[in-house]
């Protein structure tokens, strides 16, 4: 679906002694974004520029992380599902399925962090 | 018949690579200049993109990804972009002279001009990555390039003096009335025409696409042991049928109907037809997969969908990047550009852009998160090592031959 840019974590306040058993903090979302030129460059976007997929999403972690949902629902497909529809759906045999030759294609994942 | 088709893969990314329209015109203008004095860098460069496809072959089977999706994650977005703009660059000029050679090739048997027939060819190209199944595509293109064959056969036909053939081919022969900084030009643009990045792109998108496991392994190892040295032998016979032809009476080779002069003189009308028809073939073939490359280099770089497996739905901007370049590509056409030079400037940058493709592969394939238990062997990481330096002086070598031989002249 998308490359894993980059991860929020749960809140982990900054500056201030925290107590020893604070609980460590957690992957809450997994954000993906426009970051190409800002990993060849430096800096990162600002996080009202990046998708979030929230956590509960997830189904699996490996080489590539899988979702438990329907990819479509998810904000980080949108230019996918725009093109979808606006573009290529609307050539002819577009939404034509070519016979699956075999069944153990990826699908529905998220690739690990670049 | 089935193991017969196996390896069909393996036989259109060479043909794609080795047989495109420009490497069969370099092919004959080396035959015509330098007769087969240049046939152990076809011999080299065999060697080199079988240990290189088969190490992304394997890497496709073992670990289910393309090599260029592995490249990105594991060495990071700077050094895969810039491969990917050198590798883009590459496949962009190539598939547009791919579409210009069909249309060459269409204008040799219909006496129609050929940039009538570039929107032609540039549709059809389309219509198949669209509609057709990857297998079948693989199987037909593959299978009907083979007519190439017909080099060969005319090759014996003409009744060459195979000493004198062979006396030629043995390295350090005079290169003849040539100069030594042409025929080193030659020499890299034939390296670079053998290992072309985008071959070892498709040959693992396609493998990804068949979807090879770790149990196809054999198969993968046959596909590039069958495929490429088969296209490095049709190389060789359109180098030798010009080098038996047209060296001696000194024609220059600068368009397509002198690539088939020997052909006609041995075989007649029959074996010409054939050979129009591999030609045909080939070139579509190899437009087929620069353009698919282009595609999986973009898409897997930027984590797109990707795959003729999916419906085009599935894959949209995979498909959208594919009907851009096509776009881009009958545009260049139609001004008049001539389609085999763009592919002999293009052969050259290929060369500049090979240690950029090949270093990242090795390393790849040498990973055992990836790979598990089926990394490198020593013998083959020596011989990837030494093809390195290779490489790398074909690439540093490549624009300063360029520019000290006006592009061979």
């Amino acid at each position: 679906m998308a490359v894993v840019d980059d991860l929020e974590l749960s809140d982990v306040p900054v500056g201030q002694q925290i107590p020893i058993d604070t609980p460590p903090p957690v992957i809450t979302a997994l954000l993906s974004g426009p970051v190409l030129a800002t990993r060849i460059f430096g800096g990162r976007p600002p996080d009202s520029r990046m998708q979030r997929t929230p956590w509960a999403a997830v189904a699996e972690v490996g080489v590539v992380i899988k979702l438990a949902v329907d990819q479509d629902t998810r904000d980080a497909a949108w230019t996918e599902r725009w093109v979808r529809d606006n573009v290529i759906g609307r050539i002819p045999g577009g939404r034509h399925v070519p016979e699956q030759e075999q069944d153990d294609h990826p699908q529905n994942e998220e690739r690990g962090r670049s | 018949m089935k193991r017969v088709l196996g390896v069909a893969l393996g036989i259109l990314t060479a043909i794609g690579g080795f047989l495109d329209i420009g490497d069969m015109v370099t092919n004959a203008v080396v035959g015509s200049r330098f007769g087969l004095s240049l046939a152990w860098v076809v011999v080299v460069g065999v060697i080199g993109i079988c240990v290189f496809a088969q190490m992304s072959g394997r890497v496709a089977a073992v670990s289910g990804r393309a090599t260029f999706e592995l490249i990105r994650e594991r060495l990071g977005p700077r050094v895969a972009v810039l491969n990917l703009g050198a590798s883009f660059m590459i496949n962009l000029m190539t598939l547009t002279a791919e579409i210009g050679g069909v249309a060459l090739a269409l204008q040799l048997v219909s006496s129609v001009s050929y940039l009538l027939w570039v929107p032609f060819a540039a549709l059809a190209v389309w219509l198949v990555i669209w509609r057709v199944k990857f297998s079948v595509m693989e199987n037909v293109a593959g299978l009907v390039g083979l007519c190439l064959i017909g080099f060969a056969v005319a090759l014996f036909l003409l009744n060459p003096d195979w000493s004198e053939l062979g006396r030629q081919a043995v390295p350090g022969a005079s290169t003849g009335t040539e100069k030594v900084s042409t025929y080193w030009f030659y020499a890299v643009a034939l390296f670079g025409a053998a290992m072309t990045p985008y071959e070892v792109f498709f040959f693992s998108s396609g493998a990804v696409e068949e979807g090879w496991t770790v149990k196809d392994l054999a198969r993968s190892r046959a596909n590039v042991l069958v495929g490429f040295p088969l296209g490095g032998l049709l190389s060789l016979a359109i180098a030798g049928c010009a080098a038996v032809v047209l060296l001696p009476q000194f024609i220059s080779v600068t368009a397509l109907s002198q690539v088939m002069l020997p052909v006609a003189m041995a075989g007649g009308k029959v074996l010409l037809a054939l050979i129009i028809v591999g030609i045909v073939a080939a070139t579509a073939g190899a437009a087929l997969e620069t353009t698919l490359s282009a595609g999986y280099t973009i898409a897997q770089f930027l984590g797109w969908p990707w795959g003729k497996f999916r419906p085009p739905a599935q894959a949209a901007r995979f498909h959208l990047l594919m009907i851009i370049c096509l776009i881009v590509g009958i545009g260049t056409l139609m001004t008049g550009v001539d389609p085999i030079q763009v592919t002999e400037i293009s052969v050259v940058f290929s060369a500049v852009a090979l240690p950029l493709t090949y270093l990242p592969i090795l390393i790849v394939a040498n990973d055992p998160e990836y790979m598990g238990e089926h990394v490198n062997g020593q013998a083959l990481n020596g011989t990837a090592l030494i093809y390195l330096v290779i490489i790398l002086a074909a690439a540093l070598a490549a624009i300063p031959l360029l520019i000290i031989t006006g592009a061979g002249r």
